[in-house]
C-alpha cells in the first residue's frame, strides 16, 4: 500500500480514514456525513490546497484536524501523536501548534478588544511570558504589515485587507507549525487579496509554517498550493501535486470543476461540458459513487460499488473506478495550461 | 445613431449623509446602454458600481440620499418621473436580480406565487393564464421539475435554483433591460457556469439589454460585449471587453489584471497595488488613483482627469493614456 500515509518523519499531520457525521435534528436517526473517510497526509513546509464547492466538507474537515470537534471514526495524528490518544493537558499544549485563519475578518475577532489586546490573548491563555509579550506584539505586527502605532485601535477602524492581516498575527503569536487557512482570501477584493496572498508566501519561509489553504477559487489554490486535493461531498475524490491536477486530471469531477471555471480572456469563450444538477442531498446520498448522479460516465458499478482512493503513481490518487481510462478533456479555449 | 441607446447616464452623482460626514459613493459618472447589448461594470467593493446599478431604478432614493444628474430610459428622465410612471417601468420593462437569491425571496411564499404576484401587478391576467405562464417561465430558466417546483418554498431549493426563480422573476413581463448585481458571486463555480449560460441564451431570446455588475473579471470575460471598470465611484475606463484585455489603459486596470491568480500561469509572487481602495467618505483631490499609482505625477494629484476617448470606442480617464 504505497500511497497510503504514512508515519514517515517528513508528515507533519495524517489522517486515517476520517469521519465525521452528525445526527439529523429532526431525530429521524438519519446521519449527515459531512466528512466520510479522508486519508491524507500533509508534509512539513508544504502547502496543501483543499479545493471544492459548498457543502463538500472542506470546513468540517478543517475544525475536525484542529480538534474544535471531535472525530466521529478514524484518527487524526499530528507529529505522530493520535489526538484520541492523548490526555487534555497534552492536547491543549498542541493546540499552540496548529492555528486557523478564517474567511471573514469581521467575525473573528472580539470588537471590544484593541488589536494588541486581540494578539495578546492567545498568549495569555498559555501563559507566555509576560516580559516579552509586548516585543513579540510589536515583532508580529510587523511581519503581517500592519503599522505599530495601531496597536491600540480597535477593529472597526481598520480595512478589510488590516483585518485579515491582524487575524494572521494572532494566528501566529504562539508561534504554531501548521496553519489551516479556511477561505481565507475570498472575502477580500482581489487587490487586497494579491497582497495576503503574497504576504502568507513570505510568512512561510519566516516562520517555518507548514499550511492547509482551503479554498474555492481555484486560481488561488493554484497560486498557493504544492499539492492539491479535490474534495466532493465528504470523500477527497483526487490528489495530485498541483501541475498534474490541472493537467492530468483523472476525476471526471475534476474535469468538470476545471471546466467550469471563468475563462481568462474573452477569446477564449467556449462550449464547456456543463454539470447538470446540484450537489447530491446530504442526508440521502446516493449508493455507490457519490458523483453517478452527475457523471456522464457512469455505469452500473458506480451505482452500486463506492470506489476507493488508490494510487496512480507517484503522488496521484483517484476514487474513480475507471480512472485514467475515460477521455476526460478540458476545453480550455486554446490557453496553453 | 443616438435612438439605437436605450440607457443613458450623464453625470450621476450619489452622495449618502451619514453621521455628519458625506459618502460619495458615485462621482459623475457617465455612460450608455446600447439596445440589445450586455454590458459589464466591474470594480472593488465600495467603487460605487451597486449604487450607481441601484440608482438606475431608484432603488438607492432615501431622505439621506442626494442623487444628482439624470438617467434616460428611451429618451425619458427616470429621476424626473412621478412615482406612478416609475412603478410602471420597475420590475417590468426595467427588472434587477440582486446576489443573494435568499435574501430577495419571501420565506414564507410559495415561489409559484412570488413570480405570479409580479404578472399581477403589471398586467390583467386570470388565475389561470399567470399561472401557467409561471410553469413556463420555470421551464425556460431550466428548473428540474418545474411543475412540482411551484409549490416550494424558498429554502426548498438550493443556491443555484433560487437564482434561476430569480431570474425567472425578473423575466415575468419580458423586460427590455435586466440589470444583474453581482448574480453569480454566491454561488460555486459549477453554479456560476450553468447561471452564465443561462443568461446568454435568455438575453437572446428575450431580446433584452442586460447590465451586470461583478468584481471578478472571469464573469466579464465570459458574458460581457463592453466593460466599464469603476474605481472611487468614478468611470476609469470603457472599452470593448477584446479591447480591454488585450490593451488596458488605465494604470488601475492593468494593475488590476496582475493581481488575479490564474490557472494558466505559475507566477511565485502576484503583482499587487499598494494602499486600499478609497474611502468615499474621505476621496483623494485630482485623480483617485494617484495615491497607488506609479506613474502619478503632479498633476494627478490635482487635476481629476476628464474620461476621454483615446482610441475609437476605448475611453479611460488618465492623465497619461496613450493607445
Amino acid at each position: 500500500m504505497k500511497n497510503m500515509p504514512g508515519d514517515s518523519a517528513e508528515d507533519i499531520l495524517t489522517l486515517r480514514n476520517v469521519c465525521k457525521y452528525y445526527k439529523d435534528r429532526k431525530g429521524s436517526g438519519h446521519l449527515l456525513k459531512a466528512v466520510d473517510g479522508v486519508s491524507f497526509s500533509v508534509r512539513r513546509g508544504e502547502t496543501f490546497g483543499l479545493v471544492g464547492e459548498s457543502g463538500c466538507g472542506k470546513s468540517t474537515l478543517s475544525r475536525v484536524i484542529l480538534q474544535l470537534e471531535p472525530v466521529s471514526g478514524g484518527s487524526v495524528a499530528f507529529e505522530g501523536r493520535d489526538f484520541a490518544r492523548i490526555g487534555r493537558r497534552e492536547l491543549r499544549a498542541m493546540r499552540k501548534e496548529m492555528q486557523i485563519v478564517f474567511q471573514d475578518p469581521y467575525d473573528s475577532i472580539d470588537p471590544r478588544m484593541t488589536l494588541e489586546q486581540a494578539v495578546e490573548e492567545p498568549m495569555a491563555i498559555h501563559r507566555y511570558d509576560r516580559s516579552l509579550r509586548k516585543t513579540r506584539i510589536k515583532k508580529l505586527f510587523e511581519d503581517v504589515g500592519l503599522p505599530v502605532n495601531m496597536l491600540n485601535r480597535y477593529p472597526h477602524q481598520l480595512s478589510g485587507g488590516q483585518r485579515q492581516r491582524l487575524c494572521i498575527a494572532r494566528s501566529l503569536a504562539l508561534s504554531p507549525k501548521l496553519l489551516v487557512c479556511d477561505e481565507a482570501v475570498s472575502a477580500l477584493d482581489v487587490s487586497i487579496q494579491a497582497q495576503i496572498l503574497n504576504l502568507m508566501c513570505d510568512l512561510k519561509e519566516e516562520h517555518n509554517l507548514t499550511y492547509i489553504f482551503i479554498s474555492h477559487n481555484l486560481g488561488v489554490i493554484k497560486f498557493i498550493s504544492d499539492r492539491i486535493a479535490v474534495m466532493y461531498f465528504g470523500k477527497i475524490v483526487e490528489l495530485a501535486s498541483r501541475n498534474e491536477i490541472f493537467t492530468h486530471y483523472l476525476h471526471p469531477y475534476t474535469c468538470a470543476l476545471l471546466s467550469a471555471a471563468p475563462v481568462l480572456h474573452p477569446s477564449m469563450r467556449r462550449e464547456r461540458m456543463l454539470l447538470t444538477g446540484d450537489v447530491p442531498n446530504l442526508y440521502n446520498p446516493p449508493a455507490g459513487c457519490v458523483f453517478c448522479d452527475r457523471c456522464v460516465y457512469a455505469d452500473s458499478r458506480c451505482r452500486s460499488e463506492a470506489p476507493v482512493l488508490r494510487g496512480y503513481g507517484e503522488d496521484r490518487q483517484a476514487a474513480c473506478h475507471y480512472a485514467g481510462e475515460l477521455p476526460l478533456k478540458v476545453n480550455w479555449g486554446g490557453a496553453p495550461c | 445613431m443616438e435612438n439605437n441607446k436605450i440607457l443613458e447616464i450623464n453625470n450621476l452623482s450619489v452622495e449618502f449623509l451619514s453621521d455628519g460626514s458625506v459618502v460619495r459613493a458615485v462621482n459623475g459618472v457617465s455612460f450608455s446602454l446600447k439596445k440589445g447589448e450586455t454590458l459589464g461594470i466591474v470594480g472593488e467593493s465600495g467603487s460605487g458600481k451597486s449604487v450607481t446599478l441601484n440608482t438606475i431604478l431608484r432603488l438607492t432614493e432615501s431622505p439621506s440620499a442626494v442623487m444628482r444628474g439624470e438617467i434616460l430610459y428611451n429618451g425619458r428622465d427616470i429621476f424626473r418621473m412621478r412615482k406612478s410612471e416609475l412603478f410602471k417601468i420597475r420590475g417590468k420593462e426595467i427588472t434587477m436580480i440582486f446576489q443573494e437569491p435568499m435574501t430577495s425571496l419571501n420565506p414564507v411564499l410559495k415561489i409559484g406565487g412570488q413570480i405570479a404576484e409580479t404578472i399581477y401587478l403589471h398586467e390583467h391576467v386570470g388565475k389561470e393564464e399567470a399561472n401557467n405562464r409561471v410553469l413556463e417561465l420555470l421551464k425556460q430558466v431550466e428548473l428540474p421539475n418545474a411543475g412540482k417546483r411551484m409549490d416550494d418554498y424558498p429554502h426548498q431549493l438550493s443556491g443555484g435554483m433560487r437564482q434561476r426563480v430569480m431570474i425567472a422573476m425578473a423575466l415575468a413581463c419580458k423586460p427590455q433591460i435586466l440589470l444583474a448585481d453581482e448574480p453569480t458571486t454566491a454561488l460555486d463555480v459549477t453554479i456560476q457556469a450553468q447561471i452564465l449560460a443561462l443568461l446568454r441564451k435568455l438575453k437572446r431570446e428575450y431580446d433584452m439589454s442586460m447590465i451586470l455588475v461583478t468584481h471578478d473579471m472571469g464573469v466579464i470575460a465570459e458574458i460581457a460585449e463592453r466593460v466599464i471598470v469603476f474605481y472611487g465611484g468614478c468611470v476609469a475606463e470603457d472599452a470593448p471587453t477584446l479591447e480591454l484585455f488585450n490593451n488596458p489603459l488605465h494604470p488601475y486596470t492593468r494593475k488590476l489584471f496582475g493581481c488575479i491568480p490564474r490557472i494558466d500561469t505559475q507566477p511565485n509572487r502576484l503583482s499587487v497595488i499598494e494602499g486600499n481602495v478609497p474611502d468615499p467618505a474621505r476621496l483623494p483631490e485630482g485623480c483617485l488613483f494617484h495615491p497607488r499609482c506609479d506613474r502619478a505625477a503632479g498633476r494627478c494629484r490635482k487635476e481629476v482627469p476628464p474620461l476621454s476617448e483615446i482610441s475609437p470606442g476605448h475611453f479611460a480617464a488618465c492623465h497619461f493614456s496613450v493607445h
